[in-house]
């Protein structure tokens, strides 16, 4: 007999899963989009990001409903308020991911030394995905997953990511420099980029509150 | 000396005195009992049992017409006595409950518990015994069942009560009407209580004596016929003991030690099960 | 006026502008209450001790007319039909809403009479018929397993859990419409109170449930709708997800945030 609160529980966590499962999808489908310029592709993208916002409010809500009727404690309680806030920072990533698609299917015509940067913007890309592919799989096996490892694995990533934003940053630093009436656009694309490195940034956040939630202690998702 | 010594030694003293004072009653007691079994079992064998009464000086004299119209008159009056008290004791509780009726009724019913048995047995003796002429053992068991049946509604209402409201409210909720809800639930709750109090009933007018001095009178033969006068072992036992007869004094003491066994036994059945009540 | 969420499923009782005066006393315990109950639900009534909530409990099958003197006025509806008239089969309803109390009231019989007392009371003789209800109660009471082997054994070897279980296999065993529970855990220790929840809420499918709880985790644990009385009033009758998340009376909030009660 599972109990109104086990369902309720479970109910919160599936439309987490959801949550996530859309926005990994996503951004595996922006990065072929990427990688293939598929403008079409760009469009699907769009449209499975195109109610995030409710999706977080709906789970906000059910998570407050949780703790209004079950007062829950412990493990449960740590989970719930985990839970709250990764639901923000995975709109936020649903929501960089969707902006990052519109303005990429937008500028990918206007810039010709584009295509030198595509490499390492692929690459940016690819450790953003991995990242959050991670941060799924082990929300998906909830009591089996080693979120020690996982953190581990999201931290080197991350660290991956910076240094090759970093170098981004440079290069296109350069191209300005040598291309000035592009300038504008240089910058835009800088300031898309950034919202994969943002990305990815948020991926370590989630993993610090998954921690939080399976060890406990005091949380610090900033750390 | 200090006020703590004082109050230790006051202590002491006190102590002293209700220990001292318990083990008189007490010791009290099992004289009496010590003088019952000496005499008592000296004069026991079978022919009490087996023979009746006879002129004193006689071989074969026994308790047998004694016996027998001790257990009729007991009898009748139990199984007068027994259904009116318990009848009687479920309207107090189940019915009349706290109305000012009920109240009266037991308060009558405490008053009439100290009532001397032997006004009771005058009252039936004008009431039953005149009318009809002579002593009869019918009067004999009226009067007895007057003496029982105040003990037997008291205890009967005051288990009923014990049962909790609860129980009673549980079965009309599934849809039970009053009367089954008093058989089948209420009186199967207060069952030992109430087993109890009959056998306290009973053990107490089984040593009756003054009620039957002057309604079954006494008779020193066999006689099974209530319409008649008929023995009994308490009135018997008073005849016997301040006779001069030797052995008659003699059985006079069997008889005192049969119905003190007879009580007793029945005292201790009923206390036994009221602790088994209260072990639960 | 109290603040009455719309009930958008059928309804199984409705009060109607209900009072009832205890006997002898100057005031009525509960005032002008007007409140729908919802089919295959669980209604929850919490609110301060002599908020009147077990008033209102016990007259909906009418156990206040074991004691003399007690007085209803206006109406509650059951069936389409108002239950307070003096005419009123008082057996048949209680078959029809059955009750379960705070102590546990086993029967001093065995276990398989005190769960077949209501069937016979309604005549069913049939052993068969008899024998197989009684097993269905006591297994929809999730307790068949722990007593099949002691059926005949008599019901105060129970614990205080079982005994309530028991309880309330006997109240479905007659197959009732509504059934009211009387703070029903309280006597209870936390597991046995937690089993009791769960079986409640299963039980929903099959009954209308309307539960008084001085408790106000359990009624936010367990029920679909609460309602909160203060004083022989309803203050408010919401959708319990909502109520204690927004409750719409000052009142409402305060008792919740454990201001007073």
């Amino acid at each position: 007999m599972s109990t109104k609160y086990d369902n309720k529980i479970n109910k919160v966590r599936g439309l987490i899963s959801s949550l996530l499962e859309s926005i990994v999808s996503a951004n595996q489908i922006s990065l072929d989009a990427f990688s293939n310029n598929d403008l079409n592709a760009y469009k699907v993208v769009q449209e499975k990001l195109n109610n995030i916002e409710i999706q977080g409010d709906t789970i906000d809500n059910e998570i407050i409903k949780t703790f209004a009727l079950f007062g829950p404690e412990a493990k449960e309680l740590r989970s719930l308020v985990a839970y709250l806030k990764m639901n923000n920072e995975l709109v936020r990533i649903g929501i960089g991911i969707r902006k990052y698609s519109r303005r990429m299917k937008d500028s990918v015509n206007a810039l010709t030394s584009f295509e030198s940067l595509k490499p390492t913007i692929a690459q940016l890309h690819k450790s953003t995905v991995k990242a959050l592919e991670l941060i799924l799989e082990c929300f998906k096996n909830f009591n089996d997953c080693n979120i020690e490892d996982d953190y581990r694995k999201i931290m080197i990533e991350e660290s991956k990511n910076d240094d090759i934003f970093s170098i981004l940053e440079k290069e296109i630093m350069s191209l300005i420099i040598d291309e000035k009436e592009l300038s504008p656009e240089y910058v835009r694309l800088l300031g898309t980029i950034r919202k994969l490195e943002r990305s990815c940034d948020r991926s370590v956040n989630i993993a610090n509150l998954m921690l939080y939630a399976k060890e406990g202690g005091e949380i610090s998702v900033y750390s | 000396m200090t006020h703590t010594h004082k109050r230790i030694l006051i202590n002491k003293l006190v102590m002293t005195l209700s220990t001292l004072s318990a083990m008189i009653g007490i010791s009290f007691l099992f004289w009496i009992l010590y003088i019952l079994v000496s005499n008592g079992v000296d004069a026991l064998s079978w022919a009490i049992f087996t023979e009746e009464g006879a002129p004193p000086g006689y071989e074969d004299s026994g308790l047998k017409h004694a016996l027998i119209g001790q257990l009729m008159i007991v009898g009748v009056a139990t199984l007068v006595g027994v259904p009116l008290g318990i009848l009687a004791g479920t309207y107090l509780s189940e019915y009349g409950q706290k109305s000012k009726l009920a109240e009266t009724i037991r308060d009558i019913s405490d008053i009439m518990m100290s009532a001397p048995s032997i006004v009771i047995g005058a009252f039936v003796y004008a009431v039953v015994v005149a009318p009809m002429g002579h002593f009869s053992g019918w009067a004999g068991s009226i009067a007895l069942t007057i003496i029982m049946l105040p003990i037997i509604l008291r205890t009967t209402d005051d288990m009923l009560q014990l049962v909790p409201s609860t129980l009673r409210e549980a079965a009309f909720a599934l849809g039970a009407p009053k009367y089954k809800v008093i058989i089948q639930v209420v009186y199967r709750g207060a069952k030992a209580g109430i087993l109890t109090g009959i056998l306290l009933g009973v053990a107490r007018v089984a040593g009756e004596t003054a009620p039957l001095l002057f309604t079954s009178f006494n008779d020193n033969f066999l006689n099974t016929d209530m319409m008649e006068p008929m023995a009994s072992l308490t009135v018997t036992m008073y005849n016997y003991a301040t006779s001069p007869y030797e052995d008659w004094q003699k059985l006079g003491w069997a008889a005192a030690f049969i119905l003190s066994m007879f009580i007793l036994s029945l005292n201790i059945l009923g206390r036994l099960f009221i602790m088994k009540k209260k072990g639960r | 006026m109290a603040t009455i969420v719309e009930i958008t499923e059928e309804k199984a009782l409705q009060v109607k502008d209900f009072e009832f005066t205890y006997a002898g006393a100057d005031a009525p315990s509960i005032q002008k209450l007007t409140m729908p109950i919802a089919k295959n639900s669980i209604t929850a009534l919490i609110g301060p001790s002599g908020c009147g909530k077990t008033t209102l409990l016990r007259s909906f099958n009418r156990m206040h007319d074991l004691y003399p003197g007690n007085k209803y006025e206006g109406e509650i509806l059951f069936k389409d039909k108002n239950i307070l008239t003096p005419k009123e089969d008082l057996i048949n309803l209680r078959i029809q809403i059955g009750m379960i109390f705070q102590k546990p009231t086993a029967f001093p019989m065995s276990i398989a009479d005190n769960v077949a007392y209501g069937m016979k009371l309604q005549g069913i003789k049939n052993k068969t018929e008899l024998k197989d209800r009684v097993e269905k109660a006591l297994t929809d009471a999730a307790i068949w397993k722990e007593v099949k082997d002691r059926l005949r054994h008599d019901a105060s070897g129970l614990s205080g859990g079982q005994q309530q279980r028991l309880c309330i296999a006997r109240a479905i065993a007659v197959e009732p419409e509504v059934l009211l529970f009387d703070e029903p855990t309280s006597a209870l220790d936390p597991i046995s109170t937690a089993g009791i929840e769960e079986l409640v809420v299963e039980l929903k499918e099959r009954v209308s449930i309307i539960i008084v709880t001085h408790n106000m985790q359990q009624a936010a644990r367990v029920s679909d709708y609460t309602g909160f009385m203060y004083m022989g009033e309803l203050i408010e009758l919401g959708r319990t997800e909502e109520l204690f998340v927004t409750p719409k009376e000052r009142l409402t909030e305060e008792y919740i945030t454990g201001k007073f009660g």
